[in-house]
């Protein structure tokens, strides 16, 4: 076989068939409307409590500010939201609504909160049995015994979970913007979102924010987490390939990235930790001029650690998949 | 055959999506890279116009913010309310009208010196500009800042020292007011003195007394000159009953202690 | 002996197997030949699995040649594969999809096999009633009908099947034994593993017998079992009579039933009285005219295949078997 593509075909046809996408577009249904009618509540509170943002942009910054001072509060949280404050006040400086309640502001906050966690799940669950699940239905016997070498056939694969990945990607994003639009309205692509902000320890540096649509930030923050996603499903993958069982592959997959996620929250007293690719999966936080989880990690060091990752992965995944013996 | 569309619009879909997510990630990591910073023009079209009378009977409602440290923050208060909301609750009552806390912006530790830097933010200049109403407690930390420690010895506590620290910060009292008065010349401002918090330390009663006479002395020069300035005074409510009135921190009034300056303020608005 | 193109499809030439520090295959050597069945027999655990999975490139051998078709099945799987159609154990195919998407599915993984031949498949195997059912909802027979559709989509000239009666009823075996020697007519080689002797018996041209990792003996089926076929059972009225007259033969030993290694299944059907030679079975009717002749009646006379261990015994005597 010369071409690729029958054989992407047919990975795709399993994929659609075993209806793992569908189940994905409907825990999205279910989770964004709870999102979105919490979000709901919260700008209904505002507006009862406070006039308009300015003041509870303000509110929010006083309140920060309070808790620095309390001794309770870990120092780390203290350095994000000393940074937080700035950024706010810059907003407010300039007399820029940070999140006007709108369709598309919702999809943004919801997005960026969901990259490290919430959208690697999702990957992982069409990825972790692509390999696996032909294992432990015993097909795999019939696929490696066509005449086609092994190593397209890994590549089929790898080729449908990436079409794959952006697919759940854009439809987080769509079935958000349309669920969320229902009850903020279908506003708010021109909106300006600043970016740029650089931080130095905690101080954040202004001199490089600019504004830019909301709409091109949402296609910025789709590509970043896109590339985080991307680096998941190619981990899954691997793990698919290593592991018979797709349980436990999705359960190794799924305890990397929770760590991670726990990781991320307390890592600064553990420097070394940032070399973990579960760490450096919220991309997102250097468009937004979020701080970093551990102090001197930065785009260039975060896309260098997950590149490594990946590529480890993708060589042991080819080597294994092409040498293995399939004994049972 | 039905699989062999849906199989060409997956792909489709998925190839398309894919190809936008990448461009995003491209101008993502270029954006991060090369900021293109700019000065940016804020948007003044629609600047905050300070209300046009300072008569409370003129309105239909009342907003009010608050200002200034931790007793405006309610610190010492289980309740959270501290005196802001008591006054904005009373005063509601009192005058049979909706009255509404614009912002409490009210920090924990804030000096007076500290203080004028944060009225150039934006935020306290909204909150300033629009509130009929402004709740202002600012001095105890520049003078009291290492009583919270319980360290009475150090030389910051003799008495000399203090007195030039009153007179210091009294400077920043003064600017604060000005500053205020010149943001929304329409608003009452109340300012709550002083009280003496080391009134139960034998040692230390006598030089808090004096202490807090000559700021509230100094606050007062300053607020009578204006009308729409009220100084509401605390410091004889606590010397009278100071350990009923005082949290157990020895610095903060409690409930009880809140409500009684919220009364104050209550009676020094609408008599 | 039916008639035979000379043209070896399917080459196995000293082929070894280590997995880990333990040499599953010792060396295994064999040819299959364009329009026989070839016979693979061995009980479980013989190394006929490892062997089979060698033949389709889902384990590489340490050492030694596989050639299908001329093409190296290791170096060149794309080439030779493509003339290669198995079962594998199980027919697994994907149960979320149809028969016919399965079809599909397999279809795309090879040149020159488009929607005519499947549907060509279908009809061979006689699935078309059901072929557009989730297999899911197949029975076994359906699914194994379904893995031959799938082996034959690609025309291929070697059909391997891995234990093919397997679940089937005594119907179904029938129908596959016919149906297998129709593509051999055809010209297709087939492989077919099985660790009953009766069906290889029944359906192959040809058997290599495998123990251990070894390969004991390749050849005519007929020969192979009629080397260790010499076994006949007598049901003689009056019994003690036909004993002495058996007894007289030279060419003719009486055997003790306790003494041989027949089919539990087979000895149940024997009376007590019954008589067991091991001779010649091409002397019975001569016998059974002498019977008749001095007055002994003669109820049955039966002849008994050896059973498998017993070909194996008669193979590796002198060896000891581990």
């Amino acid at each position: 076989m010369n071409s690729i593509l029958p054989l992407v075909q047919n990975e795709t046809i399993k994929m659609i068939k075993k209806k793992r996408f569908l189940v994905i577009v409907l825990i999205l249904l279910v989770l964004i409307p709870i999102f979105t009618y919490a979000q709901m509540k919260v700008a209904q509170n505002n507006r009862e409590k406070f006039k308009d943002w300015r003041h509870t942009l303000q509110q929010q910054i006083t309140d920060n500010e309070n808790s620095l001072a309390s001794d309770r509060v870990p120092d780390e949280w203290k350095k994000y939201r000393k940074i937080m404050v700035q950024q706010w006040q810059y907003y407010l400086d300039h007399d820029v609504d940070p999140s006007t309640p709108n369709g598309v502001t919702f999809v943004r906050s919801f997005m960026e909160n969901s990259s490290s966690l919430f959208i690697p799940l999702m990957v992982m669950a069409v990825a972790s049995d692509i390999v696996s699940s032909e294992r432990t239905s015993g097909t795999i016997k019939m696929l490696l015994t066509r005449p086609v070498r092994r190593w397209r056939i890994l590549l089929s694969k790898l080729l449908t979970l990436t079409l794959f990945v952006g697919l759940i990607i854009l439809t987080t994003f769509v079935l958000c913007y349309l669920i969320a639009g229902l009850v903020f309205g279908y506003g708010g692509w021109d909106q300006p979102i600043f970016t740029g902000f650089q931080i130095n320890g905690v101080e954040v540096d202004n001199s490089a924010v600019h504004p830019v649509p909301q709409w091109l930030y949402l296609v910025m923050q789709g590509g970043l987490i896109w590339f985080s996603s991307m680096v998941v499903a190619i981990l899954a993958f691997m793990i698919s390939v290593l592991v018979r069982s797709t349980a436990a592959s999705i359960v190794t997959m799924m305890a990397a990235l929770i760590a991670g996620s726990l990781l991320t929250n307390m890592a600064s007293s553990w420097p070394s930790a940032k070399f973990l690719f579960m760490v450096n999966l919220q991309l997102t936080t250097y468009l937004a001029g979020s701080p970093p989880p551990i102090e001197g990690m930065n785009l260039i060091f975060s896309l260098m650690i997950l590149s490594i990752w990946a590529l480890a992965a993708l060589f042991v995944s080819f080597r294994v998949f092409t040498k293995q013996d399939i004994l049972n | 055959m039905k699989s062999n569309i849906v199989w060409r619009w997956t792909a489709m879909a998925g190839i398309v999506s894919t190809l936008l997510l990448v461009v995003g990630f491209g101008y993502g990591v270029n954006d991060i890279l090369n900021p293109q910073g700019m000065e940016l023009s804020v948007d003044t079209s629609t600047p905050k116009q300070p209300p046009a009378t300072s008569d409370f009977a003129a309105k239909t409602s009342i907003q009010v913010a608050s200002i200034g440290d931790s007793l405006t923050r309610g610190t010492g208060d289980p309740s959270g309310e501290g005196y802001v909301r008591k006054v904005v609750k009373q005063l509601s009552v009192k005058l049979d009208k909706p009255v509404k806390l614009l912002n409490n912006l009210g920090i924990n530790g804030l000096r007076a010196d500290q203080l004028v830097h944060k009225l150039d933010e934006q935020g306290f200049k909204n909150a300033i500009t629009e509130a009929d109403l402004i709740l202002l407690t600012i001095g105890g930390n520049d003078i009291f800042n290492s009583a919270l420690d319980g360290d009475f010895t150090s030389q910051s506590f003799e008495l000399d020292t203090l007195l030039d620290k009153v007179d210091e910060s009294s400077k920043d009292l003064k600017k604060i007011l000005l500053q205020i008065d010149e943001l929304n010349p329409n608003a009452k401002i109340v300012y709550i003195g002083l009280y003496n918090p080391l009134a139960d330390i034998q040692s230390m009663r006598q030089i808090g007394d004096t202490v807090v006479q000559r700021w509230n002395n100094l606050a007062a020069a300053t607020i009578n000159k204006h009308p729409n300035m009220t100084l509401v005074p605390t410091a004889d409510l606590f010397q009278a009953a100071l350990p009923s009135y005082i949290s157990s921190d020895h610095f903060h009034p409690n409930a009880l202690g809140y409500e009684q300056i919220a009364y104050r303020v209550i009676q020094g608005l609408a008599p | 002996m039916r008639d035979r193109e000379d043209s070896i499809v399917l080459k196995v030439d000293q082929v070894k197997k280590r997995i880990g520090k333990k040499w599953i295959i010792h060396g295994v050597s064999f040819d299959v030949r364009a329009g026989e069945i070839f016979g693979f027999l061995g009980p479980n655990g013989s190394g006929k699995t490892t062997t089979i999975r060698m033949l389709v490139d889902l384990i590489k051998p340490t050492s030694g040649q596989i050639e299908v078709c001329g093409y190296n099945v290791n170096k060149d799987p794309e080439q030779a594969l493509q003339h290669v159609g198995c079962i594998v154990e199980n027919p697994e195919v994907y149960n979320y999809l149809t028969g016919w998407e399965n079809l599909e599915h397999f279809a795309r993984m090879q040149p020159h096999v488009d929607q005519t031949r499947i549907q060509e498949v279908v009809d061979i195997v006689r699935l078309d009633q059901r072929i557009h059912d989730k297999v899911k909802t197949y029975s076994l027979g359906m699914r194994q009908r379904l893995g031959i559709a799938q082996a034959l989509l690609g025309r291929p000239k070697l059909l391997i099947l891995d234990e093919p009666t397997n679940g089937l009823d005594p119907k179904g075996i029938k129908e596959l034994r016919t149906f297998i020697r129709e593509l051999a007519d055809q010209g297709m080689a087939l492989f077919v593993s099985s660790h009953l002797l009766t069906e290889i018996q029944l359906m192959c041209d040809r058997v290599a017998i495998i123990s251990h990792g070894r390969v004991l003996a390749v050849g005519d089926v007929e020969d192979l079992i009629e080397e260790g076929s010499n076994y006949v059972v007598w049901q003689l009225e009056p019994a003690h009579k036909g004993r002495e007259l058996l007894h007289a033969e030279k060419d003719v030993e009486i055997v003790n039933i306790a003494d041989i290694n027949i089919d539990e299944a087979m000895l149940a059907g024997i009376d007590q009285d019954a008589i067991i030679t091991q001779m010649n079975s091409d002397r019975t009717s001569d016998l059974i005219r002498k019977m008749v002749a001095s007055g002994v009646q003669v109820h049955t006379v039966q002849k008994m295949n050896p059973t498998l261990e017993q070909l194996f015994l008669r193979m590796t005597e002198g060896e000891s078997i581990e």
